[in-house]
């Protein structure tokens, strides 16, 4: 009889347990937190002989023998998952105990923060598939002879960075060209005293060279750096570190400005920032829709 | 005659008024607003192309819950005291606007405001930022694969990534406070933190890492719950771009 009371409660408590858990019940608490504190929110009310708050109680031990002895589909899709989220290199053999296999969930554990253990509760497992359903390239199976001939993570990495260097090195003779015809036309504005095209295209640069000649200053060197170069909706798109020397007296003052522009003539969407204003080099190249050769 | 006397007492009165109005003492490279923007006070007090300008000002959103932003404003002498203010006064209402509206996770209306002007506080020390504060969006999948949204105001101490371990509380729009955790840096951006609300009944624990840089800096933990059901924090964008951006669970 005592046995049965004691089902008795605990069915009447799991669904309270559980509904503290669900998202609804979740956002509830937040707009409500009065209303969760003491009982359960939406959830029924607790009988008198209420148990601990669930976060006191203690958590159970996780499941790991579930996954582990599922069947043999689940377990080769659990490798498959990992494989399709470039975890795992091995064989689809179902052993989810293989060295390789145990190796890639923990890598996987650790990517979402979680204790790199090895193994998979089924929650884990259902969201580690669910990523993997969600992962937008999904790899061509290579024909089995070659499989153990694919090439490790790292010597795909080295021939990402190896082709992105390619991309660069391509573009870099437009872009540098790009900020040179720049450079040019800002030492012309300079030379010709606040005249130019550099100051017509670039408002924020005309206003900049006029507070510092009203403030009795000269200009030296200008320099750029490229910061990023790429196609944009209107044309191939430049943003250049522009970084100026003026002199006042006997002092040195390095003042640097970021200009960016598309390509045309004149230039196109023409604007000069501060350098420290990174925000809105990064809105312009959104607005661009800049898609980077540089970077 | 007498109008010219009344002219003259309105422009004193005037002047006395705004002398009395910009000067709530004198800033400090320990105070909270420069421990909570450590970029910022690198170019305020350190950085000699900027710390030793003959203008420098700071400009926060406000009231001080607001500011999870800023923007600083220099000059040389080439523009006016009242130029570089309105510099950093417009620069800061561009950045609020860029990321987008808060009203989801405040009831307040945030507007930006210049608090410090060449080093000397201009608003009460009382209303100024005590610790660093930001909007803050909780993303959680239950068990079945529905998605709460939570979003609110977090308050924490001013010195993540300095301090051992730093305490943090969540409030929902309407000023409850129903979460508290914790925050304990393993390096100079990133750590484990720990998540609890409703007197337990909701947490977390995972790892965080700050980011700084465009859309603003901000702080992005993931985790899971105790039944390991995924849970993300995201403090210092508002809630519509933090869902955006990591919204997906």
């Amino acid at each position: 009889m005592r046995r049965l009371a004691l089902l008795a409660a605990f069915a009447l408590l799991g669904p309270a347990a559980a509904l503290a858990q669900s998202a609804g019940e979740v956002e509830r608490c937040f707009q409500n937190p009065a209303a969760c504190a003491s009982g359960g929110g939406g959830a029924a009310p607790a009988p008198a002989h209420t148990p601990p708050p669930v976060a006191t109680r203690q958590a159970p031990a996780p499941d790991y023998a579930t996954v582990l002895n599922s069947s043999e589909a689940d377990r080769r899709k659990i490798q498959e998952s990992l494989r399709t989220l470039d975890k795992y290199n091995g064989p689809i053999d179902g052993n989810l105990q293989s060295e390789a296999t145990v190796k890639a969930i923990a890598d996987w554990q650790k990517g979402r923060g979680t204790a790199a253990v090895g193994k998979l509760t089924p929650p884990e497992a259902a969201q580690l598939n669910a990523e993997a359903a969600r992962a937008p390239i999904r790899r061509i199976e290579p024909p089995a002879q070659t499989a153990a001939a694919q090439p490790s993570n790292a010597d795909r990495l080295k021939a990402l960075q190896a082709r992105l260097a390619e991309r660069r090195k391509a573009a870099e003779p437009k872009a540098n060209a790009a900020a040179q015809a720049l450079i040019a036309d800002l030492k012309a504005y300079v030379s010709a005293d606040g005249k130019g095209v550099a100051g017509d295209q670039f408002a924020a640069f005309a206003k900049w060279y006029a507070d510092n000649k009203a403030a009795g200053r000269t200009f030296g060197a200008i320099a750029p750096v490229i910061d990023d170069y790429g196609d944009a909706k209107a044309g191939a798109a430049t943003t250049t570190e522009v970084k100026f020397e003026t002199k006042q007296g006997t002092n040195t003052y390095n003042q640097c400005l970021m200009f960016a522009w598309v390509e045309g003539s004149p230039r196109k969407n023409a604007q000069a920032f501060s350098c420290d204003d990174v925000a809105a080099v990064e809105k312009w190249k959104t607005d661009q829709t800049l898609k980077s050769a540089w970077r | 005659m007498i109008r010219t006397i009344i002219i003259a007492l309105i422009g004193i009165v005037c002047l006395g008024a705004s002398a009395g109005a910009q000067s709530y003492g004198k800033a400090e490279r320990r105070d909270p607003l420069f421990l909570r923007f450590p970029e910022m006070a690198d170019r305020y007090w350190e950085r000699s192309e900027t710390s030793n300008a003959s203008s420098k000002v700071v400009a926060i959103p406000m009231p001080k819950q607001c500011a999870f932003l800023y923007a600083d404003a220099y000059t040389r002498g080439q523009m006016s005291p009242r130029e570089v203010q309105e510099t950093a006064l417009s620069s800061c209402n561009r950045r609020l606007a860029e990321l987008g509206p808060l009203g989801e996770n405040y009831t307040i209306d945030c507007r930006c405001q210049v608090v410090l002007n060449n080093e000397t506080y201009i608003v009460p020390r009382e209303l100024l930022p005590d610790d660093a504060y930001g909007p803050v969006s909780i993303f959680y999948r239950d068990d079945r694969g529905n998605m709460a949204r939570l979003s609110g105001v977090a308050r924490y101490g001013a010195l993540i990534g300095r301090d051992r371990s730093v305490t943090f509380t969540v409030e929902n729009p309407r000023g409850d406070q129903v979460c508290n955790g914790t925050m304990t840096n393993e390096g100079p951006a990133n750590g484990q933190f720990s998540l609890s609300c409703f007197g337990g009944k909701f947490g977390g624990r995972g790892s965080y890492e700050s980011k700084t840089g465009a859309p603003n800096d901000h702080i992005i933990a993931r985790g899971q719950t105790g039944r390991g059901q995924p849970v993300v924090m995201v403090i210092g964008l508002p809630a519509q771009l933090a869902t955006n951006t990591y919204g997906a669970i």
